[in-house]
């Protein structure tokens, strides 16, 4: 009988303790925890070639989005003909029976993250990370920030 | 009823599992033996690192605006950034107990001066329960890393 009752404030104090970390964890439909990289001035010039590498499936995903997003860069197939590449890695993890059953929770958690780099000089001109929890669309919500960040932050008004 | 004896139980059983959580979810330290300084607008570059961390340190040396240029190839580098990463998703327990999912990262850098072959700086970082996994790992090690560069 006291074991039950012991297993019981356990139980209790453990819930309790759950709730309140939640309570501070940030919901999850939040807007997207994207990252600003601050040193990122326009340093692509509009209409630049660039080339965007293999990246595990991703560069697909981030073609479309930065058609969908209206980046004024031009893609091309060959890394020869472009002036800027843009590299990355991304991770998508599916939800797992545990954070379907206990989080309630179908979605899975994606996180990106690209450079680009002058062909000419090798150097790294934007970088941009982003990390969605929960993420409603898979790989095309990451894809999206790092093209909106991409046209925001890194390409130069004509 | 709980006999005094075993409320203390509960007590210390339930202050130990709140300890040993913060325990969990505190950062690494730096690990700095070096005094030799990182020149400011140098030029490094990051070698691949698994996971693509590499990608993430990059982004996250621009985000925290640490003052060095990085470079995609080695030969026009002064420095050469290496290092290891891991991410461990969350289980059962910890979204059970704690209600969180979020993912345990570790990752390790160092920085090597080219030109001598020396380890100048090295920092190594561990987040319990990270919120945006390696990306805050990544921004610790560029927070640090600027902080070196400066002095501070």
């Amino acid at each position: 009988m006291k074991h039950w009752k012991l297993f019981g404030v356990l139980l209790l104090a453990a819930t309790v303790y759950s709730e309140s970390a939640r309570a501070q964890q940030p919901q999850s439909q939040t807007p997207p925890q994207a990252q600003t990289p601050p040193q990122a001035q326009a340093k692509i010039p509009a209409g630049s070639k660039v080339f965007v590498a293999a990246m595990g499936g991703f560069e697909t995903p981030l073609k479309k989005a930065m058609a969908e997003k209206k980046v004024p860069l031009e893609i091309v197939e060959q890394r020869e003909q472009a002036e800027y590449e843009i590299t990355g890695t991304s991770e998508s993890k599916k939800a797992s029976t545990a954070k379907k059953i206990i989080m309630k929770s179908w979605h899975s958690d994606e996180e990106a993250s690209i450079k680009v780099a002058s062909v000419k000089t090798g150097e790294i001109v934007y970088a941009y990370s982003v990390h969605k929890q929960d993420s409603a669309h898979g790989q095309r919500s990451t894809a999206e920030a790092c093209a909106k960040h991409l046209k925001d932050e890194a390409v130069a008004a004509k | 009823m709980i006999q005094p004896r075993g409320r203390h139980a509960v007590v210390a059983l339930g202050l130990s599992l709140i300890l040993a959580t913060i325990a969990a979810g505190q950062q690494g330290k730096s690990v700095d033996q070096s005094t030799k300084p990182i020149e400011r607008n140098s030029r490094i570059y990051i070698a691949p690192i698994e996971g693509g961390f590499d990608t993430f340190l990059a982004a996250a040396i621009i985000k925290k605006q640490v003052p060095v240029t990085v470079v995609t190839d080695r030969t026009k580098a002064d420095y050469e950034i290496t290092g290891i990463a891991s991410t461990e998703k969350a289980g059962w327990a910890k979204m059970l107990f704690m209600g969180v999912d979020n993912s345990n990262d570790l990752a390790s850098v160092k920085v090597v001066e080219l030109k001598s072959s020396e380890v100048v700086y090295g920092y190594a970082v561990r987040k319990g329960n990270s919120y945006r996994g390696k990306q805050s790992a990544a921004e610790a090690c560029a927070k640090h890393l600027k902080e070196k560069i400066e002095g501070k």
